[in-house]
């Protein structure tokens, strides 16, 4: 059987499929890859199943030696100077294409410069066990048995490969956050002021630091005058905008908290959460008000 | 007020709201099951959470007001108690109260102006509803404490709350099901285990909805129940 050993996870890695439907009720937030698009092209790509698993890296990406022959995808973030060593023999590794690599070899992915997210697709999927109906990993929780973070010398099976459906795919290397993310009315957007509704669609906000799989963390603007207290505890998903008192809005992701007592002002549309994912720290992110029935068309692919 | 409200919280969610009824009681727990049988691949998840119940909506499946239709029905008939099938469980969780597990027991007991084992007495009398799931897996929102027990959160959050831990923070009480970091107060500790993974079902021990009362064990008893675990 084809394996993958880490000898660097990288910053941060762990092994994501399309989520964990059905336990939300439970606090089991449905996790999966950040970015879906990515993860779905690299699927495509290889012609994998639309949930087999990939591997998520983040800022920047890790080493992995193949046990077994086995073809390759990167998706989502660009990683310049991914490289694919086997010997002496060194090549690069070019961004969303089918790469064949040899048993032995070893895959060096290197900085994601452009994006925050880059995944490791390989034919067949990554066949870590499954928790839940799902191999992705709740790296915020590793106690909960829903995976981990990935770690050197883990070895990851690998599934029997299908029958790759193309050699590339020629879109946008990454989804671009210089693009407006487009946000609906949020749960509470009636606690909040005229202005401060203004401001949110209107002005640019700084991703910080802190941001993760759980949140991505806005500064730069503040939004002015007093931000409601805390609310009774409601239902949130990955997208829903949260204000907490300091008016700093946190856009909650995939491995966000099920329920939360905070404010929500907005939520990005489902379409456009895979530019929440590709957020970097210090990027600038714009935000659009737009239509709730607009916002479905585009999550159910109608329009872009 | 109405009895009900529905609302659109996104492109693909709707939440409804009982803003008469009790939290995590008979109307929203099974409004939330009725709705799970009801919409069936139209709902990625329904959410009992607090006054209402979040439905995330498969947007595929979202055609013209069929999906609002449906669930302005199913709140009326949870209202009226109509094919209601939901009923709670009943939890007794034991918790052992000792400073050697209890780093903040006696600061709680001295903020609220009375001895530990008064602190232990209200903590243990009342029967709590499980008003809301979230924060970690299994994490379940307990309320409501006793009036006298009510503390603001802690200033500074620890960065590392052990497993097991038993909490208060303004009307809540909790059991921290993993570590995690937390800024409740911690007031004792519980060996029994909140969520089980490999136990498909059902996986969280707590459910919203659920009656839950604690009862207190001595630290030898909590040290062997912890290592039979």
């Amino acid at each position: 059987m084809s394996a993958v050993r880490v000898i660097d996870p990288g910053m941060q890695s762990s092994v994501q499929d399309l989520g964990r439907a059905g336990y939300r009720q439970m606090g089991v937030p449905t996790g999966g890859a950040f970015d879906r698009e990515a993860h779905l092209i690299g699927s495509l790509i290889l012609g994998n199943d639309s949930n087999d698993a990939s591997i998520e890296m983040t800022l920047v990406g890790g080493m992995f030696q193949f046990e077994g022959d086995a073809c390759i995808c990167l998706s989502g973030g660009h990683a310049p100077d991914a490289s694919l060593t086997l010997g002496e023999r060194s090549m690069p590794v070019p961004h969303q294409r089918l790469v064949q690599a040899a048993s032995g070899s070893v895959l060096r992915v290197g900085s994601i410069t452009e994006g925050m997210r880059t995944h490791l697709s390989i034919a067949g999927g990554f066949t870590t066990k499954a928790d839940l109906g799902s191999r992705s990993a709740l790296v915020s929780t590793p106690d909960a048995g829903l995976g981990r973070s990935l770690r050197v010398g883990d070895v990851l099976p690998v599934g029997i490969p299908g029958k790759p459906s193309m050699n590339s795919i020629e879109i946008g290397i990454v989804q671009r956050v210089d693009r407006k993310i487009r946000i609906v009315p949020g749960h509470h957007m009636g606690l909040f002021n005229e202005k401060q509704i203004q401001q949110l669609g209107s002005q640019e906000f700084v991703v910080q630091m802190q941001s993760n799989r759980a949140g991505v963390r806005l500064g730069g603007t503040t939004l002015v005058g007093d931000v409601p207290g805390r609310v009774a505890s409601v239902g949130t998903l990955p997208g829903y905008v949260q204000v907490p008192s300091d008016g700093q809005p946190i856009v909650l992701g995939v491995d966000g908290p099920v329920t939360g007592g905070y404010p929500v002002i907005a939520c990005v549309i489902e379409a456009d959460l895979p530019r929440v994912a590709q957020a970097r720290p210090n990027d600038r992110l714009r935000f659009e008000w737009v239509d709730r029935n607009a916002a479905l068309r585009v999550s159910q692919g109608k329009v872009d | 007020m109405p009895d009900f409200l529905v609302n659109w919280t996104s492109e693909r969610s709707i939440w409804v709201e009982f803003p008469d009824a009790q939290y995590g009681t008979r109307v929203s727990c099974g409004a939330a099951d009725l709705l799970r049988r009801r919409l069936g691949e139209q709902a990625r998840s329904v959410v009992p959470a607090g006054p209402g119940v979040l439905v995330e909506l498969e947007p595929e499946l979202v055609v013209g007001n069929e999906v609002e239709s449906l669930i302005n029905q199913t709140a009326r008939d949870a209202l009226a108690g109509e094919d209601l099938e939901w009923s709670p469980r009943d939890h007794l969780i034991p918790v052992c109260y000792d400073n050697r597990v209890s780093p903040d027991l006696r600061a709680v007991a001295e903020a609220c102006a009375m001895s530990i084992q008064e602190l232990i007495d209200l903590h243990t009398k009342e029967v709590y509803i499980v008003e809301s799931i979230g924060f970690s897996p299994g994490f379940g929102y307990l309320g409501s404490i006793d009036e006298r027990l009510q503390l603001p959160r802690r200033k500074t959050p620890r960065t590392q709350v052990p497993a097991g831990s038993v909490a208060i923070a303004e009307r809540f009480t909790a059991v921290y099901p993993f570590q995690t970091p937390g800024g409740w107060h911690l007031i004792g500790r519980s060996p029994t285990a909140l969520f089980l993974p490999s136990d498909d079902s059902p996986c969280s021990l707590l459910r919203v909805g659920d009656r839950v009362r604690f009862h207190a064990i001595p630290y030898d008893e909590y040290n062997s129940r912890k290592s039979a675990e």
